[in-house]
């Protein structure tokens, strides 16, 4: 199964600190998931560890979105021998990257990262229950990116052929 | 010729982060301090990073606005770059790519008159316009890109002669975005 691929093109949160947070989860996390934040960890030794859950309809805003290095865990213990970013998962109680999102923030998302089917949508937004954003007709009244254009990713996968897949780039133009 | 907009950037968020500086073209001349939208690219062939800019609108094309801020190299007889050292005699011309950064709250700017439409009444605030690329001034704030006058100011500008250079500014702070 292909997870999500996020590239961050130009995002604020690549220059201010305090837009990066680290996170753990009771479900598996892809990268380009959104979540928000019910507290800090308790666990010990994750006191700058928050706990993460996928929006709801009331909490469409304040959201985070994951990024953590695709490094795959390849037969539940050998890291880095797989290059391809597609099967890279955060798994549950892993620690992973979080960044917030700006107005402005351009990204680029794999379709395995959307959930719905394009069409003729030129949105993504925030849904109640759905840790990944959905296309949509619309901004919504929460975290929105409008479709910038149709583009591609180029992946390593070991092999000698072309590896590009589609993706979408994407502005962020709503956060609340 | 008629002087044109200065802007200084006195203290902008755009300084410190990257995404909130883009490229962009326009169908009109742009001068420093002009306020736009940047909804689309512009979708030329080697332009995949540069936007289109667009006049403010009324609603919701009154917020989150992006304001040009180019260095002022003037072009003298439409061929001589460096020769004008006078900022007022700079302009982008059209189709010529250009700088823009993302107003913030706080941001704090400095203009000469000619950056704001209309003359400046009591309220103080200089707000986006339909249809307008300057700021305009007005007497209460707008529900998009407002900026309060926080004093009025001088700045010093070099023509190339010896003599005294100021000029009017204004200092502004942004107040709302939307």
């Amino acid at each position: 199964m292909a997870y999500s691929i996020l590239l961050q093109d130009a995002v604020a949160a690549a220059n201010i600190d305090s837009f990066n947070r680290s996170a753990v989860s009771a479900s598996v996390y892809e990268n380009g998931a959104v979540g928000y934040f019910t507290g800090k960890s308790t666990t010990a030794g994750e006191a700058e560890v928050w706990t993460m859950v996928a929006p709801v309809t009331a909490h469409l805003y304040d959201l985070w979105m994951v990024y953590e290095p695709e490094v795959v865990l390849t037969s539940s213990k050998y890291k880095g021998l797989d290059p391809d970013v597609r099967n890279f998962i955060n798994a549950i109680g892993d620690v992973f990257s979080v960044y917030k999102p700006e107005l402005g923030d351009i990204i680029t998302l794999t379709d395995d990262g959307i959930t719905g089917t394009k069409g003729a949508n030129t949105f993504i937004t925030a849904t109640d229950g759905d840790p990944f954003l959905n296309w949509n007709t619309a901004a919504v009244s929460g975290l929105s990116y409008k479709l910038i254009g149709t583009t591609y990713l180029s992946l390593a996968t070991g092999s000698i052929d072309t590896q590009r897949v589609t993706a979408y780039q994407f502005e962020c133009v709503a956060l609340a | 010729m008629t002087a044109k907009a200065v802007l200084i950037q006195d203290a902008v968020a755009a300084m410190n982060v990257d995404s909130w500086n883009r490229h962009a073209q326009s169908t009109v001349a742009m001068q420093n301090g002009y306020v736009m939208q940047l909804a689309s690219k512009t979708g030329v062939s080697g332009e995949s990073e540069v936007w289109l800019a667009t006049v403010p609108a009324s609603g919701a094309g009154l917020k989150n606005l992006w304001m040009c801020a180019e260095p002022e190299v003037v072009v003298t007889n439409a061929q001589y770059k460096g020769l004008d050292p006078d900022p007022r005699n700079f302009e982008v011309a059209i189709g010529t790519t250009f700088n823009a950064f993302m107003i913030k709250l706080g941001d704090i700017i400095t203009v000469n008159a000619e950056a704001i439409a209309g003359t400046l009444v009591t309220g103080d605030y200089a707000v986006a316009s339909n249809g307008v690329w300057r700021l305009t001034w007005a007497a209460s704030g707008v529900s998009g890109v407002t900026f309060y006058r926080r004093a009025t100011t001088y700045m010093s500008i070099a023509d190339g002669t010896i003599a005294s250079h100021q000029i009017t500014a204004y200092e502004l702070e942004c107040i709302a975005l939307a």
